[in-house]
C-alpha cells in the first residue's frame, strides 16, 4: 500500500486558519474572565450563631477555621468572639408589644470571620466560594462547634 | 523546481466557516445585549418595595445609592433612592387566645423607594427580562445584603 496516502500535509492556509481559530478562542476566554470585574480583598464580616447551649459556648476560638456545612465551603478564620444571651419575644399585653428576653440557659455566639474574598459589582465571595451576603442562612462548624444562625454584618 | 501552489481547499472554507460562526457568537455574547436594548424604548420610574418585618441587621445594610438585583433572574432593577424604617407591625396572641396586631420591637418594616429604567408594559414596568408589578413579591439582594420584599406602588 502506497504510505502518501495517509500523509497530511497542511498548507499555508490550514495553518493561517487554525492560528486565527486559536487567537479567537482564546481571545473569546479572556473577555469573558474579564469580564466578571472580580477583585481580590480581605474581608472581615459576622455570623450570629443562635441558641448554643451555655456549656458549649466556649467550643470555638479565635483562629479556628470556618466550614459551611451545607456545601462544605471555607468560610474564614474566626478573628473575634462575642457571646450574648439568646433572646426571644414575648408580649407585653398592656403595650401590645413584642420584646426581646433573655432565653435562659442560651446564648447568642457572634463570629468576627476575616477571609481573602473576590468581589463583582453584585457579590462578595469567599476564594472557596461561599456567598458573604447578610441576611443568608448559616450552618457551619467552627472548632468543635456546629451551629446554625445568620450572616448578620460585613465590613465595607 | 516545482512552485508550491497555495490553493482554498474544502477544509480550508470548512475552517473559514467555523471562524465566522465564533466571531459571530462571540460579538452576540458580549455585544447582542447593548444592541437589543438600543431598540427598546426606556423610561425613568420610581418604584417602593416593603420589606415586613425586616431583622436590624438586615435594616442597617441597606444604604442609599445601592444597586438592587432581582434573586429570580439576576437582573439589576434599580438603585436605591431613600429609605423609610417603621418598627414592624405584627399579629400577637394574648394569653387569653384572642389574636389583635401589636409591634414587634426587634423588627422594622422598610419601605425602600428604588429608582429604575425600563420599557412601560400593561402592567407596570419590564427591566430586561424581569417585570415590576404592582403587589410582585420576590427575592432581592444588593451586593451586601438579601431580603424578601413586596412592591407596593409604581409611579
Amino acid at each position: 500500500m502506497d504510505s502518501k496516502m495517509f500523509k497530511i500535509r497542511p498548507n499555508f492556509f490550514d495553518v493561517l486558519l487554525i492560528a486565527l481559530v486559536l487567537i479567537v478562542v482564546l481571545a473569546a476566554y479572556f473577555i469573558s474572565r474579564g469580564n466578571d470585574g472580580d477583585e481580590k480583598n480581605r474581608r472581615s464580616y459576622t455570623v450570629e450563631l443562635m441558641d448554643i447551649l451555655d456549656q458549649n459556648v466556649d467550643k470555638v476560638a479565635v483562629g479556628d477555621t470556618v466550614i459551611d456545612k451545607v456545601k462544605n465551603l471555607d468560610m474564614g478564620v474566626v478573628t473575634d468572639i462575642e457571646v450574648q444571651p439568646a433572646m426571644t419575644t414575648q408580649l407585653d399585653e398592656d403595650t401590645m408589644v413584642l420584646q426581646q428576653v433573655p432565653l435562659e440557659g442560651y446564648s447568642s455566639v457572634i463570629l468576627t470571620i476575616e477571609s481573602t474574598t473576590t468581589e463583582t459589582e453584585y457579590s462578595i465571595n469567599t476564594t472557596s466560594g461561599y456567598l458573604i451576603r447578610i441576611g443568608v442562612e448559616v450552618y457551619c462548624a467552627a472548632g468543635a462547634l456546629e451551629a446554625g444562625g445568620y450572616l448578620t454584618g460585613i465590613a465595607r | 523546481m516545482e512552485k508550491r501552489k497555495h490553493r482554498l481547499t474544502w477544509f480550508d472554507c470548512l475552517l473559514l466557516l467555523i471562524l465566522l460562526a465564533l466571531v459571530a457568537g462571540t460579538c452576540l455574547k458580549f455585544f447582542g445585549r447593548e444592541y437589543t436594548s438600543l431598540s427598546n424604548e426606556e423610561t425613568n420610574f420610581t418604584y417602593r418595595m416593603k420589606l415586613f418585618g425586616a431583622t436590624d441587621f438586615v435594616t442597617e445594610a441597606l444604604q442609599v445609592g445601592d444597586s438592587v438585583y432581582d434573586g429570580s433572574l439576576n437582573s439589576n432593577v434599580g438603585v436605591i433612592e431613600h429609605i423609610e424604617i417603621t418598627p414592624a407591625e405584627t399579629e400577637v396572641t394574648r394569653s387569653d387566645g384572642t389574636i389583635a396586631i401589636g409591634t414587634d420591637a426587634s423588627r422594622n418594616d422598610v419601605v425602600l423607594t428604588i429608582c429604575a429604567s425600563g420599557q412601560e408594559i400593561e402592567a407596570g414596568y419590564r427591566l430586561g427580562d424581569y417585570k415590576i408589578t404592582d403587589t410582585l413579591s420576590d427575592v432581592f439582594y444588593t451586593k451586601y445584603v438579601l431580603w424578601y420584599g413586596t412592591i407596593t406602588s409604581i409611579d
